[in-house]
């Protein structure tokens, strides 16, 4: 009993509730984030507003997997943007730069990507969470894993159009790492 | 006995494996014109003369030997010299098998191999790329590393790694991989270091030598050292290369590209637990260096040509033998598998119709089909000056008129200006030689930015009297003999 208490308060315990609740938080506050404007660009599609679309508040989830949104068929370029050093386009990415109306039933959207960023982004989060949970003893595995899964599905759903071969790549080579510590160590 | 029935059979099966994949493209008479510019190179040997001395190519001079020899062997006959290739390629996968794995049979022992037979399937790997040849000698001196008990071992290692830095000048990061071996490894690190010297230097000594003799050593520091600094000195991002490569494969085969980033992963998972122990028994920190030595090589090279990741696409499945679990190693027989059935499906058919053809693919390659005609015509003192498809070079057993025997070279200029310092070449090299008047003219354009097209066609259609010969179906030969 006197085990549980310590276990509850030490400093590990602390850093691992920081961790999961902090790192959950973020992601959702994200995914919240970009379907609040993917509505908002639903809701408005018929009329957008210029201002909005200067402030990047019209979220597009990917048009390859979504083709039409309130009976507009929607055709998508990608624009790449600097993230580095201008941090404030990060909130950019995914969001439409520009659009065209074809005829009453089609459009053009121009999406904000930086692919290089995106992968960073996928890199760190997954590795530094595989090295806090099998060289630090962070986290149990099942909060460690519903991290990495919530962390990858938004990102592969919210910024499919900066993904590249490497993010595939890195995701492969994150599950694969797992796997190696569980069968291979 | 048995064991060795069965090890001839799974090698056999190898081979065929090999010879599906790899005849698929033996219908091309060039698939890269690198190989040309070594075979034409390489007759400077016949001629009495070391390369460099009258024809510069921009690889070291035992690639040339190994290329004049096959030549030889095969009495000038491509697809011959072709087969030879593929003949490495075989050894070089069984060389996998026996590397790094105790002597007893096992069918694990194979995939290595096979891996590295799907990771080289892609017409990409298929011509005799001189990296197959500094693995023939990278890989002899890892037999003798893991083989020999003799106190001299790290001699002959240091011999067979100066052959292959004579084969490909980057095969230099191998000596480093094996310095870096016997620091980890070895208790007399002085004693092995000093052998490992002896016999690299030994060899260099010795080429110099043969130079200095023949009177053209300053051509030969020229080519070994000066050009390949300037010529590393360019630079495409290692990244992004490869990412390039990785695109390129996931669209060839998705379970091919699926099993390199598995090998890469598994990499860098042995590299992280050799932080623990260094001193492991089963090869892990020497696979481990190999790898990272083959990608230093491609790191190195800075051009981003896909057949500079040769190496590295050997190493990498030697880590397969690291393996432990049954399970990993269904995963990965899995992936092997389903590539081979993809390799296979898009290349097997081609194969065996070029086998059934066997007889006529080399009868149906255009410059040779040029030159059979054409023979007649030309006189063993001719001038010849080719701008495009130099393997008619080849095939008439001449030299180029210009020192460069491959036109791509024209256009790197960290080659081209210390040519032209050291008098070499002109800063108008292609209007020199078109005004030395040369018998034979091979190339219908010029595809450098040396020479104004325009100048060109002018001198070849106005000022002189050519006769216009076209090879042919393909239309990439073309010929004009002076009338």
């Amino acid at each position: 009993m006197l085990t549980v208490n310590t276990m509850k308060n030490s400093p590990k315990k602390t850093t691992e509730n920081f961790l999961f609740y902090s790192s959950l938080l973020l992601v959702s506050s994200l995914a919240t984030y970009n379907f609040s404007n993917y509505i908002y660009f639903y809701l408005n599609i018929e009329n957008l507003d210029v201002d909005s679309l200067r402030n990047c508040s019209f979220m597009i989830f990917t048009p390859n997997l979504i083709s039409y949104i309130a009976n507009y068929e929607i055709s998508s370029f990608v624009q790449d943007i600097y993230v580095i050093p201008e941090f404030k386009n990060i909130h950019c990415l995914g969001k439409i730069s520009n659009i065209a109306y074809i005829d009453s039933n089609s459009i053009t959207a121009s999406i904000y990507t930086n692919s290089k960023f995106i992968n960073l982004l996928i890199a760190v989060y997954n590795f530094s969470f595989i090295f806090l949970h099998y060289v630090k003893n962070l986290l149990n595995t099942k909060k460690f894993l519903f991290l990495l899964i919530q962390f990858n599905t938004v990102v592969f759903i919210s910024y499919f159009n900066s993904l590249n071969i490497s993010s595939f790549s890195f995701l492969i080579m994150s599950f694969v790492i797992i796997y190696l510590f569980k069968y291979e160590n | 006995m048995k064991i060795n029935n069965k090890f001839l059979f799974f090698y056999l099966c190898i081979f065929i494996q090999v010879i599906l994949i790899q005849f698929s493209t033996h219908h091309y008479e060039t698939l890269d014109w690198d190989i040309n510019a070594f075979l034409v190179t390489s007759l400077e040997f016949g001629r009495g003369n070391l390369p460099y001395e009258f024809q510069y190519e921009n690889k070291p001079p035992l690639l040339f030997l190994i290329f004049f020899i096959f030549s030889a062997i095969s009495q000038k006959n491509l697809l011959l010299i072709k087969i030879i290739n593929d003949l490495i390629i075989f050894l070089l996968s069984i060389s996998l098998t026996r590397l790094y794995s105790n002597k007893s049979f096992s069918h694990w022992n194979f995939i290595p191999g096979l891996t590295f037979i799907a990771f080289t399937s892609n017409v990409w790997f298929h011509p005799n790329y001189s990296e197959y040849l500094l693995l023939v000698f990278v890989v002899a001196s890892n037999f003798i590393y893991q083989k020999s008990d003799s106190k001299f071992k790290y001699l002959y290692v240091g011999i067979l790694l100066a052959l292959s830095t004579l084969v490909n000048l980057g095969a230099i990061v191998f000596l480093l991989s094996y310095m870096l071996i016997i620091y980890i490894k070895e208790e007399r690190v002085r004693v092995e270091y000093r052998n490992l010297f002896f016999g690299f230097s030994f060899v260099h000594l010795l080429t110099g030598v043969t130079y200095f003799v023949f009177g053209v050593l300053e051509e030969y520091i020229m080519s070994f050292v000066v050009i390949p600094y300037s010529y590393t000195s360019s630079d495409t991002s290692f990244w992004s290369a490869i990412q390039v490569f990785v695109q390129a494969l996931a669209d060839f085969d998705l379970f091919l590209y699926g099993l390199l980033i598995i090998l890469i992963t598994f990499t860098l998972f042995k590299t992280v637990s050799l932080t623990r122990s260094l001193n492991s028994n089963n090869f892990t920190s020497e696979i481990v260096i190999q790898i990272f030595a083959s990608a230093l090589f491609f790191g190195i090279a800075s051009k981003g040509y896909y057949h500079h990741l040769i190496p590295l696409l050997y190493f990498l499945p030697a880590c397969l033998h690291l393996l432990d679990k049954q399970l990993s190693k269904g995963i990965i027989i899995f992936f092997v598998v389903f590539s081979f059935i993809g390799v296979n499906e898009k290349l097997a058919n081609q194969s065996l119709n070029n086998i059934r053809n066997l007889q006529t693919l080399e009868e149906n390659y255009p410059t040779k089909k040029a030159y059979d005609q054409i023979k007649n015509q030309i006189d063993n003192n001719d001038i010849i000056f080719s701008t495009e498809n130099i393997l008619l070079l080849y095939y008439l057993d001449s030299p180029n008129s210009s020192y460069i025997v491959h036109p791509a070279l024209y256009d790197y200029s960290e080659i081209t200006s210390v040519l032209e310092s050291s008098n070499k070449i002109s800063k108008k090299e292609v209007i020199k030689n078109l005004q030395l008047l040369p018998n034979v003219i091979e190339g219908s354009s010029f595809d450098g930015s040396l020479i104004d097209m325009n100048i060109y066609q002018e001198i070849v259609f106005r000022n002189m009297n050519f006769e216009l010969l076209n090879y042919w179906d393909e239309g990439d030969v073309t010929v004009y003999i002076k009338k």
